[in-house]
């Protein structure tokens, strides 16, 4: 910066940014922003926990001293198989969904309870840029904790194993990819409509956990009232559940979580894509850089 | 001078009802004025041009790039400042980063952004206050923060929206004084507001919208010229033949009043020959004043309502404009 500051308005001349940096503006900043909260940064080391047994357990077997100590009996005990990256899978979802319910409520609530819209959408940005961006500060971190981590473990495992392992399970890294990046696209879709709606962060979290929760409960009461499975379309989680035991192949799915989802894999995918469907209408409406007056 | 801004039968609808009809105008001056009462169609015309709402018919350009074009819109956005009317601001984050993360979306680079944001902010009056958050400021300060805010990427045309909407007197003459020296610098101003006064004390053009219809456009640069030749009269003796004098040497003449009449002089002329037809008419000028019309008088007359000068307000059958050369006759004739 220079020394003097100009106390008098002056135009400016000088070098201006291409639209793909200015894009990254606003992930740049919300990820700056994020991580001032510590709440966030604890969240987020946390989620480190299961990836770094699974990179332990995967070396202890592969390591003679380890072997040594331990012995092959105990080390024979703890199975990285494809049971075991559905337990990965599964629980890295649910860090994804406690990071992007802390994360995405105020992403949108803060600019819009501010009326703080107009300011952005004034700026040669559409207002797709404008979500897209906000999208962007959830997409980074909810990939680092889920499908980042859950290819490298696999990537680990593989450089041990050898190529031929790496083929055979090739199902795997395709389910672990997909799988994450529903769970990412879901929750971060509920997060930023939510935000949008009721733009107030504790009532947005508020409506995320129960559409987590209340749904679910909603959902086996209607099983229970009508004698069907198809109740089980209305909650989110039964439906990213059955998304997910459809990628990694059902029965190995329930051996390893004992859930049998009882609703089909194309219902399951048609429900998410109206969801996500609707979450994006709700974020065009609400997201506009002037109030509707009726 | 080239254009700014130019509506090309530019009408929006808004819920099915029309807001704007058809406006077909052309903005040069260096600070325009957008005039209206509440609901007149201002706030729908910056947005329209800020592409916030497509137009159902015509269109505009802004610095030659076209509204309805996208890519048009984005050098539109690229080159203009907006300040919107109401309180805006993102919650938890300071001034200087709020204006510099603006600075940034708008193309500046992020060094460049943040020096911008400083000098943006200590222009405005809150060098002091640029690292507390928008949020804790006191309204005179975050209208100050949102004129910052549009400013800092160094923009050719400036928004504002009623930019002194709230203020208290001091606060007001220091945001006006502040745009003056804005639109000194040679950004083009466009200042939507429904206070006279502050249009009057900053722009050399306005606007005045009525129900989504022009129904003034007006340099007012010239119409200040114009008024310094515009005189009101009091005349002892021979009035009318004073009053033919005047019009024998082109001044546009009405009597008015008992004693009084109103001139407007000919370029040519200067008020020693106004003392001089009087004297040659036998008529003593008693009291001779200039009669500006101010802003107030163009919106009132625009919008159809009394002036100053109408005969309810003084008594008097004044006109509030310059009376055409046919009707001085015509009054001469009474």
């Amino acid at each position: 910066m220079s020394a003097a500051i100009s106390r008098a308005f002056q135009p400016y001349d000088g070098e201006r940014t291409s639209s793909a940096d200015q894009f990254w503006v606003i992930p740049r900043y919300g990820y700056r922003e994020l991580f001032r909260s510590r709440f966030t940064l604890i969240l987020f080391v946390a989620s480190f926990f299961f990836p770094l047994v699974f990179l332990a357990a995967i070396y202890a077997r592969q390591n003679a001293q380890v072997l040594a100590i331990f012995g092959q009996q105990m080390l024979d005990g703890v199975k990285i198989d494809a049971g075991a990256y559905i337990v990965l899978t599964y629980a890295q979802s649910w860090f994804a969904f406690y990071l992007a319910l802390w994360v995405g409520p105020p992403l949108l609530g803060r600019d819009m309870a501010n009326n703080g819209l107009p300011l952005y959408l004034s700026r040669p940005m559409s207002r797709t840029a404008y979500i897209a961006g906000k999208l962007m500060v959830l997409l980074g971190p909810l990939s680092i904790v889920t499908w980042i981590m859950g290819v490298f473990v696999l990537l680990f495992q593989g450089s041990f194993e050898g190529s031929a392992w790496l083929v055979a399970n090739g199902r795997l890294f395709m389910a672990v990819f997909v799988g994450s990046w529903v769970s990412i696209v879901l929750y971060s879709l509920v997060a930023l409509a939510l935000s949008a709606l009721l733009r107030r962060r504790w009532m947005a979290r508020g409506a995320m956990l129960g559409s987590l929760f209340i749904l679910r409960g909603v959902a086996g009461i209607v099983n229970l009232l009508f004698n069907a499975h198809w109740g089980s379309l209305l909650s989110p989680t039964e439906v990213q559940v059955t998304i997910l035991s459809s990628l990694f192949g059902q029965d190995r799915w329930f051996g390893a979580l004992n859930m049998r989802p009882d609703i089909s894999a194309g219902s399951a995918w048609i429900v998410f894509g109206l969801i996500c469907a609707a979450c994006l209408a709700v974020l065009y409406r609400r997201v506009r850089a002037y109030e509707v007056v009726r | 001078m080239s254009e700014v801004i130019r509506l090309e039968g530019l009408g929006v609808r808004l819920g099915g009802r029309p807001i704007l009809h058809e406006l077909t105008v052309r903005l040069k001056g260096r600070a325009v004025g957008l005039l209206g009462p509440n609901g007149a169609g201002k706030t729908t015309l910056v947005h329209t041009l800020l592409g916030f709402h497509a137009p159902s018919v015509g269109t505009a350009q802004v610095l030659d790039h076209d509204i309805r074009d996208p890519r048009g819109l984005k050098a539109i956005r690229a080159a203009v400042g907006y300040m919107p009317e109401r309180d805006a601001f993102l919650g938890d984050v300071s001034a200087i980063r709020q204006v510099r993360l603006f600075a940034e979306l708008s193309g500046l680079p992020p060094k460049a952004a943040l020096e911008r944001a400083h000098e943006a902010l200590i222009a405005v009056g809150l060098g002091e206050a640029r690292y507390r958050e928008v949020r804790t400021y006191s309204l005179g300060m975050k209208q100050r923060a949102k004129l910052a805010q549009a400013i800092a990427h160094g923009p050719r045309v400036l928004f504002l929206d009623e930019p002194t909407n709230g203020l208290d007197p001091a606060g007001r003459a220091r945001m006006l004084q502040i745009i003056a020296e804005i639109r000194d610098s040679g950004v083009t101003v466009v200042l939507s507001s429904h206070l006279l006064h502050d249009v009057e004390q900053v722009c050399d053009e306005v606007l005045v919208l009525k129900d989504g219809h022009v129904a003034l456009h007006a340099d007012l640069a010239a119409q200040r010229q114009a008024n310094t030749r515009f005189l009101d009269v009091e005349v002892r003796g021979d009035r009318p033949a004073l009053a033919q004098a005047l019009a024998a040497g082109g001044c546009e003449v009405a009597l008015h009043g008992r004693w009084r009449l109103k001139v407007v002089l000919p370029a040519a002329w200067g008020m020693r020959d106004v003392y001089a037809a009087a004297a040659a008419s036998d008529a003593q000028v008693r009291r001779l004043t200039y009669r500006r019309h101010s802003l107030e008088d163009l919106f009132l007359h625009a919008m159809g309502l009394p002036t100053a000068f109408a005969p309810d307000v003084e008594g008097t059958s004044a006109v509030p404009q310059a009376i055409p050369p046919k009707e001085a006759a015509d009054v001469r004739r009474d």
